[in-house]
């Protein structure tokens, strides 16, 4: 008896359990679009009501001035410097971070003795070193690219190292006991358990880069998204500052996912906060 | 345990009877330990010191040779010269003006960021449901650069001190935002389970289960994010402004005065690490935390 | 069985769960499971691993609902949070933020009893269990035994005639273990509330329990019921000597051991069926 009436109990509970999961998805789902669609409208229409339109602007001029952008090349020329700037200095930022971090760790106590330089460099609010940069390499590339390496660097470079001296010291201690030496602990068990750590700071720090290029350009310069702004800005021109502010958030964004999914591919088992 | 059966065991009165002089001798091991670690500790103290007072030495004598003769000036101003511009501000009362505009910007803009996350994230994170439909959209408005909303803050509100607090502001609220949101979603399971049954009502169960569990991820936040309230303040003064830190540092680069930037980025440092060094208590302030929480630490 | 309306009951019931995610498998964890025990009662509950012990507490608790049957409390369906049993889990699930007495003063809080009378209560249990001097203490500061007794008073404190144990000795090392099976038997027969009781330590169950249910693996369901006539008060610490005890021990082994075979050719059979 007890077997006949098994199965109708499981059908029956996956039958409701299906239901409430659909049911959840369309309130959800159908939320996000409301919530959107009625922001919109409401930016739209009524927004001006309240405040001058000339502050806000509306979303279909915002989307006039992104395709009049698109249109005369000014997006693709503009972005494609903003991207090769902030890409240029994320890869530098990466390399002598990681670089930087296993050099010192190969050493006996090299980080112990700069661990409060570190700190001290940890605390100078990189941003603020852009007028520096900009005198000393004028409104060109360079000073966007060092920037973006420079708020990148750190982030990369404390994390590598934490991740190292985050070992377990019972993991350590038994591969030393089974004979490795440690250029082989370094490979063996310091960097595979670092990993994860690691590139979730390679991951994040892409977004420091896009900061750290964007603010050089507001600052001083001639072209690239950050310009874009500034000059729609100067013009008083909000449908324009939005514009590029949208394309900048998404190529965050793009970027964000992207190399999400690489680091899921790659590194299956883990994925984990980042001080940052 | 199994005294019944059968073979007696007989406990020894005291395991290692070997009389005095043994006691003493174990006495002079633990010594001997002790003074060893002691040396050791002292020794590892004596190195440390020395060599991170030798790095700053070399660093700024490294500076002084080479400025000048290895480098331009221009690049790298010189040791001297940056002291000499910071006396030169504090005497004129300039780094206090200056200072000042910035700090306030700073610390209203924390206070405004921190309190509208706090207010905002308090309903969502207690309604799932709420928070997932909202979520798409701070995953947008967080890919947004924040220097980004300088120019938009800037058009809004002109180059007076409102901007530079919204930016502040801006900054600051992500981060408190998410980990106030994850603070009231992570109540353990088992406590909410636990507490239900003993009879909590739902008002019981916030206060007495729901808040005191989000506390610590706030304070957390509440404790890293001073320092970007500043970069937010000072990158609106960077971005236009006629007074402030940031104004200080630009002015000076437009005027080609390395010692004037360095001086001003300097003062910046010290800030942001007195910042830190003050809201430090913030982590130990709780006595039933065990440890002391590591996010946003400085590691 | 008895005459009178039993303490809690649980009748043909089934419980099925549904994983997260896409691929969400249903999982039938109890089937046609009924028992019931009278008031005062010590009833032990053993079984093999993942068997749905701790989910007959869940429901009594009305944490969960039954997919199908019925759960009653003194004759009564159980429909949502069931405030009128205590519920001591395996995790002491003190709240952090709480000192000792604060913790053990949660339920009377919670139930509108008079103020004045949480601390004599509380302190009064505090003493019971030699808690006395640690009032203040936070659960941090405690040991993992300390823990174990202030989550054990904090819901007796509040005198609910039902209270609901889920392995509530799990953790802790095995002469920790012992003496508060000591503490605990002492302070229910204070008392007597019925005690339903999950346990893996079959020791234990012989120990305090009037009756145990043996459960079989999963699908969860019972499989036999010994009564347990050692007399009491027993002593905890020599349990094991106590006449009748080896028969109980080896019956209720021997009935646990087929289930956790059973189960294992379960699974070799579902990895070759699933290649």
């Amino acid at each position: 008896m007890t077997a006949v009436i098994a199965p109708g109990v499981l059908a029956d509970a996956l039958r409701r359990h299906e239901r409430s999961v659909r049911v959840e998805r369309a309130v959800v789902f159908g939320g996000i679009v409301a919530l959107g669609v009625s922001v919109l409208l409401f930016w739209q229409f009524a927004l001006g009501s309240i405040i001058n339109l000339r502050y806000v602007s509306t979303p279909v001029d915002v989307a006039r001035s992104l395709l009049a952008l698109a249109e005369t090349g000014d997006l693709l020329q503009n972005a494609g410097v903003t991207m090769t700037e902030a890409t240029a200095g994320y890869l530098i930022g990466v390399t002598v971070g990681l670089v930087g971090a296993f050099l010192l760790l190969t050493t006996r106590r090299g980080y112990e003795v700069l661990e409060p330089y570190v700190l001290a460099f940890y605390s100078v609010p990189k941003i603020a070193l852009a007028p520096l940069f900009i005198m000393w390499f004028g409104l060109g590339p360079s000073p966007k690219v060092i920037l973006a390496a420079l708020m990148v660097f750190l982030i990369v470079f404390v994390n590598t190292v934490a991740g190292v001296r985050a070992v377990d010291r019972g993991l350590v201690d038994v591969v030393r006991v089974l004979g490795a030496r440690r250029g082989q602990l370094l490979r063996v068990v310091f960097l595979p358990a670092a990993a994860p750590a690691i590139m979730a700071a390679v991951r994040v720090t892409f977004a420091r880069a896009m900061v750290g290029t964007v603010l050089a350009e507001l600052i001083a310069s001639t072209e690239g998204l950050g310009y874009v702004i500034v000059r729609a800005s100067r013009q008083f021109d909000v449908a324009t500052v939005f514009a590029g502010v949208v394309v900048i958030a998404a190529l965050v964004m793009t970027v964000n996912v992207a190399m999400r999914a690489v680091e899921r591919r790659v590194f299956p088992w883990a994925s984990r906060p980042v001080h940052a | 345990m199994g005294i019944e059966t059968g073979a007696r065991v007989t406990a020894l009165e005291t395991p290692l009877a070997l009389g005095p002089e043994a006691a003493s001798g174990s006495a002079r091991v633990l010594a001997d330990e002790l003074a060893r670690r002691d040396r050791a500790v002292r020794e590892q103290r004596r190195f440390l010191l020395i060599a991170r007072v030798g790095v700053l030495v070399a660093i700024i004598v490294g500076w002084d040779l080479a400025s000048g003769r290895l480098i331009r000036t221009f690049f790298v101003s010189s040791p001297g010269a940056v002291a000499r511009q910071l006396a030169d501000w504090i005497a004129s009362g300039q780094l206090l003006y200056h200072g000042q505009f910035t700090l306030t910007a700073t610390v209203l803009g924390y206070v405004v960021g921190s309190v509208a996350a706090i207010l905002l994230a308090w309903p969502l994170g207690l309604m799932p449901r709420l928070f997932r439909i909202t979520e798409p959209y701070f995953l947008v408005a967080y890919s947004i650069p924040a220097v980004a909303m300088g120019p938009i803050f800037i058009l809004w509100f002109g180059l007076g001190l409102t901007p530079k607090i919204l930016l502040a502001a801006y900054f600051v609220f992500f981060i408190v935002f998410v980990n106030t949101v994850v603070g009231f979603q992570q109540v353990p399971r088992g406590l909410l389970d636990v507490t239900r049954v003993m009879g909590a009502s739902r008002s019981d169960l916030l206060r007495a289960v729901i808040l005191p569990s989000a506390v610590p991820y706030v304070l957390a936040a509440l404790r890293s994010t001073l320092p970007a309230a500043m970069i937010g303040a000072v990158v609106g003064e960077f971005i236009a402004s006629n007074r402030g830190l940031g104004y200080l540092a630009n002015a000076a680069a437009s005027e080609y005065a390395t010692e004037g930037v360095i001086a001003a980025v300097f003062v910046m440092a010290l800030i942001v690490l007195a910042m830190t060094v003050l809201l430090r208590p913030l982590s130990g302030a709780l006595r039933w935390q065990r440890g002391i929480d590591a996010r946003g630490d400085i590691v | 069985m008895a005459t009178s309306t039993p303490a809690v009951r649980l009748r043909n019931v089934y419980k099925a769960f549904i994983g997260q995610g896409r691929t969400a498998r249903p999982l039938l964890a109890l089937e046609d499971v009924s028992f019931a025990a009278r008031p005062g009662e010590f009833v032990g509950l053993v079984g093999p691993s993942g068997c749905g012990k701790s989910t007959c507490l869940n429901l009594l608790a009305g944490l969960t609902a039954p997919s199908a049957g019925s759960v009653e409390h003194h004759g009564a369906q159980v429909a949502g949070v069931n405030t009128k049993v205590g519920y001591i889990t395996q995790d002491d699930n003190l709240l952090p933020w709480r000192s000792l007495l604060a913790n053990v003063e949660l339920g009377l809080e919670f139930r509108g009893v008079p103020r004045e009378e949480w601390r004599r209560r509380a302190l009064e249990f505090i003493e019971l269990v030699g808690l006395g001097g640690f009032e203040g203490h936070y659960p941090h500061e405690l040991s993992g035994g300390m823990r174990k007794r202030a989550s054990i008073i904090r819901t007796l404190v509040y005198d609910t005639d039902v209270v609901l144990m889920d392995e509530p000795f799990g953790p802790l090392d095995a002469q920790t273990r012992v003496i508060l099976q000591a503490e605990l038997q002492k302070l229910w027969e204070r008392d007597r509330p019925t005690v339903l009781f999950v346990t893996h330590d079959l020791v234990e169950a012989i120990a305090l329990s009037d009756r145990i249910f043996v459960f079989t693996s999963r699908p969860g369901t019972i499989k036999r019921e010994y009564r347990v006539d050692l007399p009491r008060p027993r002593d905890v610490f020599r349990i094991h000597e106590t006449t009748g005890f080896d028969d109980l021990y080896d019956a209720l082994w021997s009935d646990i051991r087929a289930e956790i075979q059973r189960a294992r050719q379960g699974e070799l059979q579902a990895v070759e069926g699933s290649r």
